[in-house]
């Protein structure tokens, strides 16, 4: 009679438990949406990138710099690359320098149509650092 | 989404050290995280691990409230009062929710019904840690997490 009693007592917790778990694995799927929103190119140099891109959009990031508390808007091109690409735990990379963004944006529908490769080559850290852009045919 | 409470514990690991966590639910939002060059923070998402107490002896010396390990260092003593560490590490945060999902599936796997033990670990209603164990490989932007689940 006791074990019965605790067996029923078991399996409300269990169905209670799995409620609660499939509420969280709802949670993780929109939490997991959410996080993958930027992936800054942003390495120390020595840096070097090489990918392909399959599109893009132009939007902009808001960034929070100490003299500017309230926050600074500024361009972002976010370049959705092929899985086998290398990146940062996301399938684009968002380029927030307006030097590349430049250069970049007039080849891409070129790099799109052709599947050229993108490689980006940093010299020098800080706002002083430049970057190299060359295009490789497939 | 939404800000996680401040204050933020930023855990800074010993890269190829792991190190386990008693993890009794997890959060994910924003911080606002300090740094140096250029000077100001950014804004991340963070996945802040609620920890079962008492909190292993040490862990607080990995824990800095800003960017300098030497004047943002936390107390013990907060760190007992709000037992809990933050990662901005997107790639953990990705891992995390993985971990917890497979677990989750797992746990449908189990026949006849799940098992108790394993539901109270996963379910954030739950007092029951689940233990995990975590490698940092690398530094900054290239920095990444071996994730384990300790099986007890």
């Amino acid at each position: 009679m006791v074990a019965a009693q605790a067996l029923q007592e078991a399996l409300a917790r269990i169905a209670q438990l799995e409620a609660r778990n499939e509420q969280l694995e709802w949670e993780n799927g929109a939490l997991r949406e959410a996080t993958q929103s930027t992936q800054t190119m942003k390495r120390r140099s020595p840096a070097f990138w090489r990918f392909h891109v399959l599109r893009w959009e132009l939007g902009e990031q808001t960034f929070y710099p100490k003299d500017h508390p309230e926050g600074k808007t500024g361009p972002n091109l976010r370049v959705y690359i092929p899985l086998d690409d290398a990146s940062e735990g996301a399938p684009y990379w968002d380029i927030t320098r307006k030097r590349i963004i430049d250069r970049l944006l007039p080849l891409l529908p070129m790099i799109v149509a052709t599947k050229a490769t993108v490689e980006i080559t940093q010299v020098g850290d800080g706002p002083a650092s430049d970057q190299v852009i060359t295009i490789r045919p497939p | 989404m939404d800000y996680l409470e401040a204050p933020f514990h930023f855990f800074h690991p010993q890269p190829e050290l792991p190190f386990e966590l008693a993890v009794v639910r997890y959060e994910v939002g924003l911080s606002q995280r300090p740094i140096v060059d250029p000077p100001g923070f950014v804004i991340k998402p963070t996945i802040r691990f609620h920890l079962a107490k008492p909190i292993p002896t040490g862990l607080f010396l990995a824990v800095k409230t800003g960017y300098s390990a030497e004047t943002d260092r936390i107390s013990p003593d907060e760190l007992d009062a709000r037992p809990y560490l933050d990662f901005t590490n997107s790639p953990l945060i990705q891992r995390i929710l993985t971990v917890y999902d497979d677990l989750i599936a797992r746990s449908r796997r189990q026949v006849p019904f799940p098992s108790l033990e394993l539901l109270e670990k996963i379910s954030p209603g739950s007092e029951a840690p689940l233990t995990l164990r975590l490698t940092r490989h690398g530094l900054r932007i290239d920095t990444r997490y071996d994730v384990e689940v300790v099986e007890s």
